[in-house]
């Protein structure tokens, strides 16, 4: 995701008062993952910039990539940009996931899928990934 | 997450990563203080917010914890910088207002004009880890 120009207008948004995370701060239950509004990777780093810090291309090339907390998906594209074989995204929010297949197909990838799931249960089959992506997580 | 659904947590990407494969855990570095900045020149900073600073020694435990069990082991570890634009100091103080990891006051050291643009520089530490 390309980062806006110097002095265009972001606006930034804040966790609304009545979202769940909010009321209850930052404590989760113990088997479900801490819910934030898909918007929310409007303030992290442009996935490019981020992927590069860990190695960029290098890293991710022909990889199977896992992206815990996807969210709308900002890093499960970013990878599959940047050569991952295959990546899968797992997210508690099934509207941050919505908007992240949204995403996918907008960008016309067929090697990003997306699942609903918690960090604590995955639902995917044991050692399938040869990376995992935790950004924002714990 | 509990510090005990941290830990799960970790012990569900061991098991979903093949042996020889890396993790990267990465999330805002509440041991630097975040800076407000103008055209690369610093005006002031901004603390974390207490809850989340024992959050974060909560996610270090159980980082530790999977490293103790000999789950991960550590390859490298860096930082670099996240930068967050605002038109100007009435966005920039809408935005902290609420925000759940930041303190919600700017401690400036030089106020600025109400309408030039800021932003936020806030430390991002990230680890790569190998998976035993």
């Amino acid at each position: 995701m390309a980062e806006p120009p110097v002095g265009r207008r972001l606006h930034p948004v804040p966790l609304g008062r009545r979202h769940p995370a909010r009321r209850e701060g930052h404590v989760s239950p113990a088997s479900v993952g801490r819910c934030v509004p898909s918007s929310s990777s409007a303030n992290r780093p442009p996935a490019a910039r981020e992927l590069a810090a860990y190695g960029g291309r290098r890293l991710l090339r022909g990889k199977r990539v896992l992206d815990l907390g996807t969210g709308d998906g900002r890093l499960a594209l970013g990878a599959a940009e940047l050569g991952a074989r295959e990546v899968v995204g797992i997210d508690p929010d099934p509207a941050a996931l919505r908007d992240a297949r949204a995403k996918v197909r907008t960008a016309g990838l067929t090697n990003v899928l997306f699942r609903l799931g918690s960090a604590q249960e995955l639902p995917v089959a044991a050692e399938k990934f040869d990376l995992a992506i935790l950004s924002w997580v714990l | 997450m509990t510090r005990s659904g941290m830990v799960d947590a970790l012990h569900e990407t061991h098991r979903v990563v093949r042996k020889g494969g890396i993790v990267v855990d990465a999330r805002p570095d509440s041991r630097v203080l975040a800076r407000v900045e103008r055209v690369g020149r610093s005006l002031g900073t901004i603390g974390t917010r207490r809850e989340t600073a024992g959050d974060d020694v909560l996610s270090d435990r159980a980082l530790a914890t999977v490293k103790r069990e000999r789950l991960f082991t550590s390859l490298r570890a860096g930082r670099f910088w996240h930068h967050i634009r605002f038109a100007d100091r009435a966005e920039l103080e809408g935005y902290l207002h609420d925000h759940l990891r930041l303190a919600h006051q700017v401690r400036w050291t030089t106020r600025p004009d109400t309408a030039e643009p800021l932003e936020i520089v806030r430390a991002v530490r990230y680890e790569l880890l190998r998976r035993v």
